[in-house]
C-alpha cells in the first residue's frame, strides 16, 4: 500500500471508529435495550453492562 | 465518508481502536466443544474482570476522598494486586488475551 | 419482516432518499407532526462498516433541511402500525428533543497521550498499587478541564468520558450550532497545538447522537 493510500485508509478508520461508537451507544432508543444482532457474547454483555452500571451508581450514592 | 476528520492525523491509535472493533463485531461462540468452552470462559472471565476493575475503582475513589485508613489502603492494595495476578493466571490457563476480555459493543463504549 | 427506523424528523425530506442498509429503499411514515425514516428487512440488520455508513447517509440526507433525531442502530418496529403507535406515544417528548438539537451538529474530540504509555511506577506495596491506579484518573481529569475550558464556551452542550481505555484519557462530544462549526474546529486545532502532552482527534459534523437518548440527555 502506498503512503498516501495508507493515510487515506487510516483517516477512514478514524471516522469509522467515531461513527460506530455513535451508532452503537448514541441515538434515540425505541424502548429499554436494543437487541443488536452482533456476537452472542456481546448480547449477553449488554445486559450485564446495564446491571453493573446500576450497581456502580448505587455504590457511589 | 473519510471527509469527517477535522483535526489531527490518523495515527496508530485508530488502528488499535479498529482492531478492537473488528473483534467485537465478528466474535462468535464457536460450534466445536473446545471453542464453546473457551467462549464461556471468555464470558465468565470478562465479567469477573469487569467486577474486579469496578471494585478497584470504587476503592481508589474512597482513598482519594480520604475515607480509608492507611491500613485499609495497604490491605486493599495488596488484595487487588493478588486478584490481578490471579486474573493473569486464569487468562493464561484459557489462552485468552486482554483483548478477548472486552466488554463493549464498540471501541469507545467500554464500561471500564 | 421488520422495519428498521433510522431517524425521526419534523419535516419529511424533500426529494429521493439514498438507499439504506443492505440497499433497501427508505421511505417515511408520518404521524403527529413527526416523520420516521424506515426501510424493510427480513431480520434486523447487523452493523458493520458498510451498513454503518449507509445508515449514516440516510440520516444526513434528512438533515439538509430539517432537525433530525438519529435512532440507535438496530432500532426496529414490526410494521407501519407499530411506527404510528410509537410516534403517537413519544410525539411530545421527541418534539422537545428536536428543538434542543435544531440547527446543531455534533463534533467528536478524542485525546490520547502524546508519548505512548509511560513506564509504570514501581509498585511494591499495597499503597503504591492504589496510588498507581489513581494517577491516570487525576491526569485525565486535568486534561478534561483544559479541553472544557477551551471548547465548552463554543458549544451548547458537551459530554465527557474519561479513561474509556488507559490510552484514551478523554473522549468528548460537543453539540455545536451549525454555523459555528468552523470556529469550533479552529479552536480545537489550536488547542491541539497548545497541548504538548496530548494529541487531539476531531471528527464531524455528525448528527446529534450523543445528545438525544434518555441516558444521553
Amino acid at each position: 500500500m502506498s503512503a498516501t493510500s495508507q493515510a487515506t485508509a487510516r483517516t477512514r478508520d478514524v471516522a469509522l471508529v467515531d461513527l460506530l461508537d455513535r451508532l452503537l451507544s448514541g441515538g434515540v432508543v425505541i424502548q429499554g435495550e436494543i437487541m443488536l444482532a452482533a456476537a452472542d457474547i456481546d448480547l449477553v454483555a449488554l445486559d450485564v453492562r446495564v446491571l453493573i452500571a446500576a450497581v456502580d451508581k448505587a455504590l457511589s450514592q | 465518508m473519510s471527509d469527517k476528520l477535522l483535526v489531527g492525523d490518523a495515527g496508530p491509535v485508530a488502528a488499535e481502536d479498529l482492531t478492537r472493533l473488528e473483534s467485537a463485531l465478528s466474535r462468535r461462540i464457536a460450534a466445536d466443544p473446545e471453542g464453546v468452552e473457551k467462549g464461556l470462559a471468555q464470558l465468565v472471565l470478562t465479567i469477573i474482570e469487569l467486577l474486579r476493575q469496578l471494585m478497584e475503582r470504587q476503592a481508589v475513589h474512597r482513598m482519594e476522598a480520604g475515607n480509608l485508613t492507611d491500613e485499609q489502603i495497604e490491605r486493599l492494595g495488596q488484595t487487588f494486586m493478588a486478584l490481578a495476578e490471579r486474573m493473569q493466571e486464569l487468562k493464561a490457563a484459557f489462552g485468552l488475551r486482554d483483548e478477548d476480555l472486552n466488554l463493549n459493543l464498540g471501541p469507545l463504549g467500554d464500561l471500564l | 419482516m421488520t422495519l428498521l427506523v433510522y431517524a425521526v424528523t419534523d419535516r419529511p425530506p424533500l426529494g429521493e432518499l439514498p438507499p439504506g442498509v443492505e440497499g433497501a429503499p427508505v421511505w417515511t411514515i408520518s404521524h403527529a407532526g413527526l416523520s420516521a425514516l424506515v426501510s424493510r428487512h427480513e431480520t434486523a440488520p447487523v452493523i458493520d462498516e458498510r451498513s454503518g455508513w449507509a445508515y449514516e447517509q440516510v440520516i444526513e440526507s434528512g438533515m439538509a433541511q430539517a432537525a433530525v433525531l438519529p435512532m440507535r442502530f438496530g432500532s426496529t418496529l414490526a410494521d407501519r402500525d407499530a411506527v404510528v403507535q410509537w410516534l403517537d406515544e413519544r410525539a411530545r417528548e421527541l418534539s422537545g428533543v428536536l428543538e434542543r438539537i435544531r440547527d446543531r451538529v455534533e463534533v467528536s474530540v478524542r485525546a490520547v497521550w502524546a508519548q505512548g504509555d509511560e513506564t509504570a511506577a514501581q509498585v511494591g506495596t499495597g499503597r503504591e498499587y492504589m496510588e498507581a491506579r489513581l494517577e491516570p484518573e487525576r491526569r485525565a481529569r486535568a486534561l478534561r478541564e483544559r479541553i472544557g475550558q477551551a471548547l465548552d464556551p463554543l458549544a451548547d452542550a458537551s459530554r465527557y468520558r474519561l479513561l474509556v481505555r488507559p490510552s484514551a484519557p478523554v473522549t468528548a462530544a460537543f453539540l455545536v450550532p451549525r454555523r459555528a462549526t468552523e470556529t469550533f474546529v479552529a479552536r480545537a486545532a489550536e488547542l491541539d497545538r497548545e497541548l504538548a502532552e496530548a494529541d487531539l482527534t476531531c471528527t464531524g459534523p455528525w448528527p446529534a447522537y450523543s445528545f438525544v437518548g434518555s441516558d444521553n440527555a
